[in-house]
């Protein structure tokens, strides 16, 4: 399977990442993505393929340095796709964040921060 | 003397249908008893709107009358309300009709002007032109002494007025009182006699000018009375200007004292505004700090994955680095002991080399197979190091709890900013703030022409003062040489003058002896209605503004609203008894700041006060019970405003 060119968010994730700007924690919903994949990768999550995505980035300006490839490389040498890792990633974060706002009503920083340090 | 017989409502207020109130014809007190809200004071504006026109609401201010219909008759399309008034004045009856009715062609309407007023005056049954009718009105109650027989318990700041020799509305209330004393009428005769006298000198100059001896004397006499009279009509001009610019200043008062409020209010927001304005860019500047925070919270997130995974890449690293620096030694050697072969000598200590030295060096220079030294594989892992090198920082999540509770604390106080402003807007409400500025610059304006006027007063009291004394001279110098014709003139003036002199000196005297008269009456009233012993008595200023007298002599420099009352009510009980101008008394809620003890002392005084009493109160402020024990007999009649409806009541006689 060739690796991404674009990665996206699925439709109810959508709602999730929204939610998380309206918290006003985060300048943008790429910096959303990104929390909820270092808090999917915590979790123990691993390699995957997320169905249903939307187009929201393209891989060049949502990893504009490579750092990211460079990261899920070292932590997940069996994958041969990163990027689509890095989009299953992001989006299994979001389904957590999405089922905690469910159970919790409201999430507060220290409940957030608390979840993405399990 | 005025007396009540009759009292018709109809679409006023909460009475929708006709609502008679018939007077006691015998003296004595009537009680309306009524809850709050049931139509008291409206009963009490009814009356007032007969004979006056006018309706007050709470704090004296004027009512839109077109507010006063009957709000369900309003929702039918009913319109307009009426008023009738039977009275009796000296003897005589009057009918007093005033009508608020919709113009014709107006379906629904909104404000004053969609209405018309009619006022009809019968006496004994004839009816009276508009110009007698109100002629009439103003001889048996004029408007100005309405406080003193309409007696609402809300404005009794009125009284306290008289207390002060600066106030506008003290002056007022001291002329009302005057006027209600009888004074107007030696004011007014000491006027007529001026313009007599005026006119006695004028006869005078002229019958000297006829005679040749005293003719310049007579023409400078005549001169100077002209000048005298020009300066006298000046100096009532400017009283009638000073007066005009009075009341005016008296009613932009009173929008500063309501403004002074509210530039306080004005200032505080402003204060509030600017608070609420440096906590918002706090809390921007906070959260664009938190986000920046944020932003990169995921790489130190992943801090303990990298760790463990930096450690091995580390030490790959560091292996290689040994095998290169192994390979480096063994390569050395290699060379040495191929030069040394080559040379058959040590390269150290330059012996030389046999056969089987030569032999072993040569089986010892065989390495067998090298490993290679993967220097892409180094060059890799040394970045891949750097990268992850950047997740090893730690997740500095106090600092953003930190951000997170100086937000949430800064939004708290923004949110009571925005409260105390939207609190303040209301206090404001529809005010405008450059009208408030406009009459602060109005009532500046108007003490510099007030100033000017009473300078312009002075000035021309002391040129007709220095006429008067031109004229003295000159009718003394006429008294030596005048004529028959001239004498006669001169003893007419002299009459004149005497009895002006008279008469100024009776007002003065009159004044005097009615204050004193009415501090003797209102002290009496006053020691029956207070409960207080140790209050002896009344004193009264010139403005017949009554402060209460200790036993030690120490008059009560502050009292309660409770006193405020008691003393406005001997006053009240003292001009009835003093005044050629009598009339009934209907007291709005007059006990609601009152105890039980003052209250009953009060009740039991209605009698004395006036010969017809009206009460309008609440069963709570005046006991049924208790109102007639003490009034007994001379309680005449009862009624009780009966609840029909959120806006409707009905009148039943007890």
């Amino acid at each position: 399977m060739a690796d991404k060119i674009t990665i996206g968010v699925t439709q109810e994730n959508q709602s999730t990442l929204s939610r998380l700007i309206q918290s006003n924690l985060f300048q943008d919903e790429m910096d959303a993505a990104k929390f909820a994949m270092s808090l999917a990768i915590n979790s123990g999550t691993t390699v995957g393929n997320a169905e249903g995505t939307s187009t929201k980035w393209n891989v060049g300006s949502f990893d504009s340095d490579g750092e990211i490839k460079a990261v899920i490389n070292a932590l997940f040498p069996e994958s041969t796709t990163p990027y689509r890792t890095v989009e299953y990633l992001f989006n299994t974060g979001l389904r957590i964040i999405g089922q905690a706002y469910e159970e919790k009503g409201n999430f507060s920083l220290s409940d957030l921060l608390q979840l993405s340090q399990h | 003397m005025l007396r009540l017989l009759k009292l018709t409502v109809y679409n006023f207020g909460p009475f929708k249908e006709e609502t008679v109130i018939n007077f006691p014809e015998d003296n004595g007190v009537a009680i309306v008893y009524g809850e709050n809200m049931r139509g008291k004071t409206s009963l009490l504006n009814a009356i007032r709107y007969a004979l006056f026109g006018k309706i007050i609401g709470r704090g004296s201010r004027t009512i839109e009358l077109h507010k006063m219909s009957n709000r369900e008759n309003v929702h039918e399309g009913v319109y307009g309300f009426k008023i009738t008034l039977d009275f009796q004045f000296e003897g005589v009856r009057y009918e007093l009709i005033r009508q608020y009715r919709v113009q014709d062609g107006v379906e629904t309407p909104n404000s004053d002007y969609d209405y018309i007023e009619d006022t009809f005056l019968r006496r004994e049954g004839s009816l009276l032109s508009t110009g007698e009718r109100d002629a009439e009105l103003a001889r048996i109650m004029p408007e100005q002494v309405s406080r003193f027989f309409l007696f609402d318990g809300e404005l009794l700041q009125e009284y306290e007025e008289l207390l002060s020799n600066e106030s506008d509305m003290g002056r007022r209330i001291k002329e009302s009182i005057e006027r209600i004393l009888g004074v107007p009428v030696l004011t007014n005769t000491r006027a007529h006699l001026t313009e007599h006298f005026v006119a006695a000198q004028k006869a005078e100059s002229k019958a000297a000018q006829r005679d040749q001896k005293t003719h310049e004397l007579g023409v400078l006499l005549a001169q100077q009375t002209d000048i005298r009279s020009h300066h006298d009509k000046e100096i009532t001009r400017l009283k009638g200007e000073l007066d005009g610019l009075r009341s005016r200043k008296s009613g932009v008062e009173e929008q500063l004292r309501k403004v002074e409020r509210i530039e306080n209010l004005l200032k505080e927001r402003d204060m509030v505004e600017s608070n609420r304005t440096n906590t918002a860019d706090k809390i921007n500047e906070k959260e664009k700090r938190l986000k920046e925070l944020m932003s990169s919270i995921w790489r130190g997130l992943l801090n303990k994955r990298i760790s463990p995974l930096r450690t091995s890449i580390q030490q790959q690293i560091n292996e290689i680095k040994d095998l290169q620096t192994r390979r480096a030694v063994a390569d050395e050697m290699y060379q040495r002991t191929m030069k040394a072969i080559e040379d058959r000598s040590c390269p150290v200590c330059l012996r030389d080399l046999d056969d089987s030295t030569i032999r072993r060096l040569k089986e010892l220079s065989d390495l067998g197979e090298q490993k290679d030294i993967d220097e892409t594989k180094l060059q890799q892992l040394m970045v891949l190091d750097s990268r992850l090198g950047s997740f090893q920082s730690s997740v500095n999540t106090e600092l953003i709890e930190m951000l997170m509770d100086d937000i949430d604390n800064l939004t708290i106080d923004q949110a009571h900013y925005r409260d105390r402003i939207s609190e303040i807007n209301q206090q404001i409400g529809d005010i405008e703030e450059q009208g408030i500025r406009t009459q602060r610059l109005d009532y500046d304006k108007l003490i510099k022409e007030i100033l000017i006027v009473e300078e312009a007063i002075v000035s021309e009291t002391n040129a007709l003062d220095k006429s008067n004394a031109t004229i003295k001279k000159l009718q003394n110098e006429l008294d030596k040489a005048g004529g028959v014709d001239f004498v006669k003139e001169r003893r007419r003036r002299e009459t004149y003058e005497k009895l002006y002199d008279l008469i100024s000196e009776g007002v003065e005297v009159y004044r005097d002896r009615l204050r004193g008269k009415v501090e003797e009456d209102a002290s009496k009233l006053f020691v029956n209605l207070t409960s207080e012993p140790e209050y002896t008595h009344l004193n009264i200023n010139e403005n017949y503004g009554l402060t209460i007298v200790h036993k030690d002599g120490e008059e009560v420099a502050v009292r309660s609203a409770g006193a405020e009352h008691v003393v406005a009510l001997s006053l009240m009980g003292a001009l009835q008894k003093n005044a050629p101008l009598r009339g009934p008394i209907i007291m709005d809620s007059p006990f609601g700041r009152l105890d039980e003890t003052h209250t009953r002392n009060i009740v039991k005084a209605l009698p004395i006060m006036a010969e017809q009493v009206m009460l309008l109160v609440y069963e709570s402020e005046l006991q049924p019970n208790m109102a007639r024990n003490i009034l007994q007999g001379r309680l005449r009649e009862e009624y009780r405003l009966e609840r029909v409806s959120g806006r409707h009541t009905r009148i039943k006689r007890m």
